[in-house]
């Protein structure tokens, strides 16, 4: 009773012809109940009427990495999280990732199944992948939404890397370089041809943004105001050069008459483009921190729980 | 065929797992036919389905759920409505059947647009096809047919009656009243939660204490040759006049995509009167200038109207007597601190509900109210329309629940083809 | 128009090597030329139009103010090494003007002609599957229904009476609720969405559709052509490098 019964429960939906009655199921063998209760696909069932399923059979996860794994990893540290997997065995788990990022999904997926059913019984999945698929989408078009429209408004602000910030804050790093990158690739395509060559732009904020919130710098809005400024000064050191080649030192933008003040004045250009950077791109930057903290100070609840394994929030806005 | 089923407690008490083996027996005994659980509000069946669906994948089944709204559903991954049907439905072995379904429900003319350019309607005929033709072993459809109008509803019908539904387990859930229920839809299981303290009481929408504040100045609503198209050549009104007297309560009725939201929204201040005057009180105006002032909407979809941190925040733009009134009508008093997304959607579309029937405005319209509310739910919502009434403003309402309609005592405006037939008493 | 769509692969390589010449070449008459080259595939494609509009906008306004500094006021190219005269400076500016209009230009013609029904056979030829594809096709297809949730919350707010005039500045003021608002239900939506992906299997089926291999869209003609010119275009501008 208890647990297996309400397996037999739903295994009677799912193939009625094998398992008729709870006799029939509690006089199944051992293994093969087993192997009814485990993450093998339905096809895989003894007995099983189904046809072949349209996915692709992926190995099964620790076949792969757990031989060595389960050697060198010792008995009570199995059940942690892959965060703790990777932070107290990081060369395995590197290799690990080097071999195949499907490979590593598949280790996090057998690792989190063990949470308890009304983890399940919510459909909340923490995998990782579906917040990836969820969360760069909502922040590109954060990015190029907000860009455009004050763009529209003519205000003297470049407001388009709130997605960016938001999504490092949200899940990590890698997945806030992949929002600026493709957002700006985008952006070239939707709004304005040239903005595809300040991508790195956006992977430099990116990186940025991860590595001070790993540090706590989104914690109140007086810390969150000097992230902000930092990011401008950094900002502008990234995409003087690209200015500079591409542009000549003009943007057309309001801030080239500052660089036209400046340069007049017998400054080199890169020191001129930079020293504009610095003195219009703080500000900008400052707001967008400000904005991006202020979303994800009002995110309910449900929706940060899900985030809890990944990116900076634990850090930075747990109460 | 109507049974009775007792959910007893959640969780992995043997009550429940009595439940479980219940429900479970008798949807394999109606193997191929949808069955349709009914209830009241928070007796626990949305949490069941999630539930299964949850661990149904977790076993490595294919279970979907199909959430109240039902723009959820739809895949994102391709364009247009040809492609999302050839992405769900290769290597069926319906996939040929449903095709066909699909071009009878008039789909085909729209297999090169944007899936999120359909109608409500349309949009849930598509999602019910597709998802069917991914085969699962279980589908459960929460709320997602309840705005549906009559020749939809039997579309849809004919979908889950369809070969390609009988290996699927097809759940249903609808709120609302009984009378609405399309009655060869589905085997129908009344589903009651008794669970003394577990989880505290259910909350109450309660609308014994709702006072209206009477507006300013209450007037008749008058418009004159109202037409609008949104892509020029494609008039969705043609020529539409009316003229409302205050204190009474109309409503618009139509088919899915007929306008009535349109009309609505014009009314509100929220699209450009493009041809046509409306007058107020016999001076004319111009509600897309001053939008919500003379008439503020409810509108269909609670998520977009939730603009605050908090439920207090979200309720302090109200007068200051009106703010308290409001949560405890929707019965959220003792959940001031949460998040508005927070609550479950039934919660949600109460409090924006609330919120709007407490401010003080001449003209209301309401846009589907009775969403994924069940029955005692919906005759409060009567009482509070007809107390606004009362108090000497105009009440448009917009609903596809005839007996809603009904009960309410409505005086029916009916939207065909963009074109307005002339107000009269309510049909039954 | 056969000029207007070589195969993926072949435009993907023209546009790197147009990319290379377009950084290096630093003579006016080189870039002129590739600029008129590309041109004429954007004439092609039918996208002049959009190139004309991007080159009044911006281009415009930067040549005006390169020519204004480095013309006039600075009266030479910057750098160290070079000489100091009106007519430098005003070599300066044209050569960055043309450079930033070729760059323009160039992006423009590697991607705006596809369709998004074909976007997704493009990214596949590329090698880009599942998850990432997924996310790219999605944020396009988004777009619109993110445009209609933006005018659903804004109509809300009209609705409520939160927002009653439709001046500019109260129109402002309304940007932070419709942002927060916005935000957070299109987030819970993207995650439901994403969880549906996974558990029906809808992102292997994507890689597993596949529109009819539309080859006759593509003209390997074109393909070698643009590729010639790239070529072409590359080693000259290396050349007048290393000549100058």
């Amino acid at each position: 009773m208890g647990r297996d019964y309400s397996y037999y429960a739903l295994c009677r939906l799912l193939d009625p012809h094998v398992l008729s009655t709870p006799e029939t199921f509690k006089a199944y063998p051992p293994s093969t109940a087993a192997a009814i209760s485990s993450t093998e696909p339905r096809e895989k069932w003894p007995g099983s009427t189904a046809g072949p399923s349209t996915r692709a059979a992926f190995p099964t996860p620790m076949a792969t990495i757990s031989a060595r794994a389960t050697a060198m990893w010792p008995i009570k540290h199995r059940r942690k999280s892959p965060q703790e997997f990777r932070r107290y065995f990081p060369p395995f788990y590197l290799r690990c990732r080097l071999s195949s990022r499907r490979q590593k999904d598949h280790l996090e997926n057998a690792m989190n199944t063990d949470h308890d059913l009304e983890a399940a019984s919510g459909g909340v999945a923490l995998r990782k992948g579906a917040l990836l698929m969820a969360t760069i989408p909502v922040g590109i078009l954060l990015n190029l939404g907000l860009g455009t429209l004050v763009h529209l408004l003519r205000l003297p602000l470049f407001v388009d890397a709130v997605g960016t910030v938001v999504v490092t804050l949200l899940v990590g790093i890698p997945a806030g370089i992949a929002t600026g990158v493709l957002s700006f690739l985008l952006g070239g395509l939707l709004v304005n041809p040239v903005m595809p060559y300040f991508s790195g732009t956006q992977a430099a904020i990116a990186i940025f943004v991860g590595l001070i919130a790993r540090g706590g710098g989104f914690r109140s809005v007086p810390k969150t105001i000097l992230t902000g400024v930092l990011l401008g000064v950094v900002t502008a050191t990234v995409s003087a050069p690209v200015i500079v080649k591409l542009f000549g030192g003009i943007t057309g933008s309001g801030s080239g008459v500052i660089t036209a003040f400046l340069l007049a004045s017998g400054h080199s250009v890169l020191k001129s483009v930079f020293l504009t950077g610095v003195s219009c791109e703080p500000v900008d930057k400052a707001l967008q921190c400000l904005l991006a903290f202020w979303l994800l100070k009002s995110l309910p609840r449900k929706l940060k729980d899900r985030f809890a394994n990944a990116g900076y929030l634990q850090r930075n806005f747990s109460k | 065929m109507v049974g009775t089923v007792n959910h007893m407690g959640r969780g992995g008490n043997p009550a429940a797992i009595q439940h479980m083996k219940d429900l479970a027996s008798f949807i394999n005994s109606n193997q191929g036919k949808p069955v349709l659980l009914e209830g009241q509000n928070f007796s626990g069946r949305t949490a069941l389905l999630r539930r299964w669906v949850g661990e149904w994948s977790r076993l490595g089944g294919r279970a979907i759920y199909v959430g109240p709204s039902v723009q959820q559903s739809i895949s994102s991954l391709v364009p247009t409505v040809r492609s999302e049907l050839q992405l769900h439905l290769t290597g069926s072995r319906h996939g040929e059947a449903l095709l066909h379904l699909a071009e009878s429900f008039g789909l085909g003319r729209c297999f090169d647009q944007s899936p999120f350019t359909l109608s409500g309607g349309e949009q849930t005929l598509l999602v019910a096809l597709c998802k069917l033709g991914l085969e699962p072993a279980l589908l459960g459809f929460d709320g997602a047919m309840e705005e549906l109008d009559r020749q939809n509803a039997g579309r849809l019908a004919e979908v889950f009656s369809s070969p390609a539904a009988e290996r699927a387990a097809t759940i249903l859930t609808m709120n609302g009243y009984a009378e609405d229920r399309p009655l060869d839809l589905a085997t129908r299981v009344q589903v009651s939660d008794l669970t003394p303290g577990a989880g505290g009481r259910a909350p109450l929408f309660d609308a014994c204490q709702f006072r209206f504040t009477a507006p300013n100045e209450a007037g008749c609503l008058e418009a004159e040759g109202i037409s609008f198209s949104y892509t020029p050549g494609s008039p969705v009104l043609r020529n539409i006049s009316l003229r409302l007297e205050p204190g009474h309560i109309f409503s618009l009725e139509g088919r899915n995509g007929a306008g009535k939201s349109t009309l609505a929204r014009i009314l509100v201040g929220v699209l450009p009167l493009q041809r046509g005057w409306i007058a107020f009180n016999g001076r004319a105006i111009n509600p897309w200038k001053t939008p919500g002032q003379i008439a503020v909407m409810h509108m269909q979809n609670p998520d977009v109207q939730l603009f605050a941190d908090t439920v207090a925040a979200e309720v302090a733009d109200l007068p200051a007597c009106s703010s308290g009134a409001a949560a405890s009508m929707a019965g959220v008093l003792d959940m001031m601190t949460e998040h508005p997304f927070d609550l479950p959607f039934v919660l949600r579309k109460r409090l924006t509900f609330s919120t709007v029937a407490h401010l003080s405005r001449p003209w209301f319209i309401f846009d589907e109210p009775t969403l994924g509310q069940d029955a005692a739910a919906c005759d409060q919502m009567v009482a509070v329309l007809q107390r606004i009434a009362e108090g000497g403003a105009g009440v448009i309402v917009i609903s596809h629940s005839r007996e809603f309609i009904r009960r309410v005592k409505a005086q029916s405006l009916r939207l065909e083809n963009g074109c307005l037939n002339k107000p009269g008493t309510t049909t039954s | 128009m056969w000029f207007a769509s070589p195969p993926p692969l072949y435009r993907g390589l023209a546009v790197l090597l147009a990319l290379y010449g377009a950084i290096l070449a630093n003579t006016v008459n080189l870039l002129a030329a590739g600029l008129l080259v590309v041109t004429s595939a954007l004439w092609a494609q039918g996208q002049l139009r959009t190139f004309a509009k991007f080159a009044f906008t911006l281009i415009l306004p930067v040549g005006v103010g390169l020519v204004a500094i480095w013309g006039f006021i600075r009266q030479g190219a910057p750098g160290p090494a070079a000489e100091t005269s009106m007519r430098a400076g005003l070599l300066f500016a044209a050569v960055t003007t043309l450079r930033l209009a070729l760059l323009g230009a160039v992006f423009l013609a590697a991607v705006v002609n596809l369709a998004p029904v074909r976007l997704v056979d493009l990214l596949q030829t590329f090698g880009i599957r599942r998850r990432t594809l997924a996310i790219i096709v999605s944020t396009l297809n988004l777009w619109p229904d993110f445009r209609r949730r933006v005018e659903q919350v804004f109509a809300a707010r009209c609705a409520r009476g939160l927002m009653p005039d439709r001046r500019l500045g109260t129109r402002v003021r309304q940007l932070p609720y419709v942002v927060r608002t916005l935000f957070v239900s299109a987030l819970g939506q993207a995650l439901e969405r994403a969880d549906s992906w996974e558990s029906s299997g809808l992102i292997e089926r994507l890689d597993d559709l596949r529109n009819s291999p539309s080859t006759s869209d593509y003209s390997r003609v074109a393909g070698f052509v643009w590729l010639a010119l790239s070529i072409t275009w590359g080693v000259a501008a290396t050349l007048r490098l290393f000549s100058t």
